[in-house]
């Protein structure tokens, strides 16, 4: 019996970390490789045409590359830690820091939510601004809300029922 | 209780509705924008130098706002034009013209270009370059 519990616990466990170092690669993958890329692909869009197809540095990043990467390994970290404490208070609450650390990365890169490029090609400059607030409330009314709540809820129902079988039984 | 991963699935789902919604109007207006959905043509007309903007985008833009100034040395504005538009579609065509002689004795031209793109990303471009004969 205590040999069966042993290996459903650890069974649960390795299915728990399995999933956090998956949504943590997905989470990687999105902040360290995809935000840069995209955020360069805007960069250059928006400023090759205007400046004659002439060469365009690469935008400074809000964040080193190292900063990324360090990123990245806290919300693998933070998927795995949420993933393996399934089913006790800590699970929410990591989840909850988990997606207020996304919205705060999310700023950053996005500097903010207000886009400031500056470039020069030979005389010539071009600085552009441009206000991306909307995306920004968008994520956090529609994305970080619920990704706080929703695992609060779940936990507490879930007590809720677990309670209400105790008190039947 | 079943019902809570569901509705953080439904959750998720217009969440991502949501923000692709917002991003498509900005990602529309840049990949159009890339193919030269946007020009700036200069031409000598008469005593004038004609300026014509053609927007090609199907993004609209509103609260436009052109601006060309012909800039001496020190900075002094020698003559200067700007337009605007309520809501600038594709098809349109802004028409700006500054003097030709003032033209030719200016230094440097400044654009301004300021909007919002499908009324919801505010923008401000601004561009100095040097003027060549």
């Amino acid at each position: 019996m205590t040999g069966t519990n042993g290996s459903t616990l650890v069974s649960r466990l390795l299915r728990s970390l399995a999933m956090g170092i998956v949504k943590g690669i997905l989470y990687y993958v999105l902040v360290v490789y995809f935000a840069p890329m995209v955020s360069y692909y805007l960069y250059t869009t928006a400023l090759t045409p205007l400046l004659g197809g002439g060469e365009v540095s690469p935008p400074t990043l809000p964040l080193s590359r190292q900063a990324f990467l360090a990123a990245g390994f806290l919300f693998l970290g933070l998927s795995i830690a949420a993933s393996t404490l399934t089913g006790t208070i800590a699970e929410p609450i990591i989840r909850a820091i988990s997606a207020i650390l996304g919205f705060a990365f999310l700023l950053l890169i996005l500097w903010g939510g207000t886009l400031h490029a500056e470039a020069t090609v030979g005389d010539a400059s071009l600085i552009v601004t441009m206000d991306l607030k909307p995306i920004v409330i968008t994520y956090f009314i529609f994305i970080t809300v619920p990704s706080v709540i929703l695992p609060l809820l779940w936990f507490l129902v879930r007590k809720a029922h677990s309670g209400e079988m105790h008190s039947i039984k | 209780m079943d019902r809570i991963p569901m509705l953080g699935v439904i959750a998720l789902l217009v969440g991502l509705t949501a923000l692709a919604l917002v991003v498509a109007p900005l990602a529309v207006f840049m990949l159009q924008y890339y193919n030269g959905g946007l020009n700036v043509t200069f031409a000598l007309s008469g005593t004038k130098v004609e300026i014509n903007l053609y927007y090609n985008i199907t993004v609209p833009l509103e609260d436009f706002t052109i601006s060309i100034a012909a800039l001496s040395s020190n900075g002094t504005v020698l003559d200067s034009a700007s337009s605007h538009k309520d809501v600038l579609q594709a098809g349109d065509v802004v028409s700006l013209d500054i003097d030709a002689l003032k033209f030719a004795q200016a230094e440097t031209l400044r654009i301004r270009i300021t909007g919002k793109i499908a009324g919801l990303y505010s923008f401000n471009v601004s561009m100095e370059t040097p003027v060549k004969g």
